[in-house]
């Protein structure tokens, strides 16, 4: 039994246990807060984990601080649905469902609903257009396999969002070597407006424009305006860029506008005024893009941690991979993956480039319920 | 978060691996790894006594702070973590210039 303190990273910690077979014990739980234990999301995770696994068992005490996890099997399924609720974005179920679902024994469909964009977890536009092609690389996936649809958009606070995912069984992991970033080429983007004007939409794509075309020509941002039904609960509009290399890698940034109701009240028309126009937004999205671009490596900050831990699930010989400054979540990853699979990685900054080449020997594991095949 | 890179392996490897992210081996080994580093903020063992207000800063807020127990938990970097502001300047965007297909393709694969 593994055990850990604090709420941090609890998400790697349940892909690793279950991946890994081993049990965890996670204590003190956000034991100094005003408000101690698991939060509703958290909870909402650990229900999505029991719906997709079988065997497992959870337990947590009554304050909510203490959590013990002993894992299952993966069984995947079809026909699931489950409810996000409305503190963290569908992004932030998705990296754990997408990885426990590949070593599944059965390709997993489910529908999730809640917030599909927020200014905290990659929305659903960032998994669309980055994640899901880069799991598909790593794991070696065809492109029908592993899918994602959005069937309505949910902005907070309100959520109503709806997604469809599809997720197929991976045997095993092939050999992972990224190390060459290559020259931006293009950059496509996506965005959407809930609930809002459409013309919001168009000013966000001109506000980007305006940066982005001073480096490159060839700059595509569809717009995904929604009304009714497919609009959610809440108005909110957002702008995701994703850089093209002629590697073929994709680097991407977002930007959200702030949902109005967590506005401070004694700071409301100060923050109405930062949040901006749509122009603005456009403008961040933009900056956030060339800083991501700057930052180097062959992924953007925000997926740092999956490669990683694509990387040490990986083939027992030589998986590389080249990122710049690593994130404090690619940090703890790294330390979580030496404790689960005894994993070390090999740390070799380029200074020329400030990038870091990252090497190791994968734990080489396979799929539980495939082993015979 | 730029401060995490450093230019010597050895420094970088150390930072990483110094702390563990298992609660009984980090109590094991807290004394070696006080000695070893101590600018590391994850004190739950050698000192009897720390700041309640240290802890707290941390366990809600949206700054990560890597250390602190119930830092939380969100794959990308919140946008005012990127250095995002630097980017508005004017001229600023020509720095990346030989990033991008339309600068000097030398420039650019010397990286690689």
């Amino acid at each position: 039994m593994l055990k850990f303190r604090g709420s941090q990273h609890l998400r790697q910690r349940l892909i690793c246990a279950t991946l890994s077979g081993k049990a965890i014990r996670v204590d003190g739980i956000r034991e100094r807060d005003q408000n101690p234990g698991l939060r509703d999301y958290e909870a909402c995770l650990l229900r999505l984990i029991e719906k997709v696994t079988d065997g497992c068992v959870i337990e947590i005490n009554e304050t909510g601080t203490s959590l013990r996890y002993k894992p299952g099997l993966v069984t995947g399924g079809s026909g699931l649905n489950h409810d996000c609720g409305k503190s963290r974005s569908i992004g932030y179920f998705l990296e754990p469902l997408v990885c426990l679902a590949l070593f599944g024994k059965k390709p997993l469909s489910i529908s999730l609903h809640g917030i599909t964009n927020d200014g905290v977890d990659s929305g659903v536009d960032v998994w669309q257009q980055v994640t899901l092609p880069l799991i598909r690389q790593l794991a070696d996936i065809e492109k029908d396999g592993l899918q994602m649809k959005v069937y309505k958009r949910g902005a907070p606070p309100g959520g109503g969002g709806e997604v469809h995912l599809s997720v197929p069984v991976a045997r095993a992991l092939p050999p992972i070597s990224l190390t060459e970033e290559g020259m931006v080429k293009s950059v496509r983007g996506v965005a959407y407006a809930v609930r809002v004007a459409p013309a919001a939409a168009n000013r966000m794509v001109d506000g980007s424009r305006g940066v982005l075309n001073e480096l490159l020509a060839d700059v595509r941002v569809f717009t995904d305006h929604r009304s009714g039904a497919e609009a959610g609960a809440s108005p909110g509009y957002g702008l995701t860029l994703v850089a093209q290399t002629t590697t073929g890698r994709l680097i991407s940034a977002q930007a959200v506008a702030p949902p109005a109701a967590k506005v401070h009240p004694h700071e409301g028309q100060q923050a109405q005024r930062d949040v901006g126009v749509p122009e603005d937004i456009g403008r961040t999205a933009a900056h956030a893009l060339f800083e991501e671009i700057s930052r180097g490596g062959i992924c953007d900050s925000a997926h740092q941690g999956l490669v990683l831990l694509f990387c040490a699930l990986g083939p027992e010989e030589l998986n590389e991979v080249r990122l710049g400054p690593l994130t404090p979540h690619a940090v703890r990853t790294l330390r979580h993956l030496k404790a689960f699979f005894g994993v070390t990685f090999s740390v070799k900054p380029q200074a020329a480039s400030s990038t870091i080449f990252l090497s190791c020997i994968g734990a080489g594991v396979k799929n539980m319920s495939k082993r015979v095949s | 978060a730029s401060a995490l890179f450093s230019r010597r392996a050895a420094d970088l490897q150390s930072y990483i691996y110094g702390t563990s992210a298992l609660a009984d081996a980090a109590k094991k080994n807290g004394r070696r790894r006080g000695a070893e580093s101590e600018s590391e903020g994850d004190d739950e063992d050698g000192d009897l006594f720390r700041l309640r207000n240290a802890d707290e800063a941390g366990s809600d807020s949206a700054a990560p702070d890597l250390d602190a127990d119930d830092a939380l938990d969100a794959s990308a970097l919140p946008l005012a973590e990127l250095d995002v502001s630097r980017w508005a300047e004017d001229g600023a965007a020509e720095q990346l210039r030989n990033r991008f297909v339309t600068g000097d393709w030398t420039e650019g694969e010397a990286r690689d």
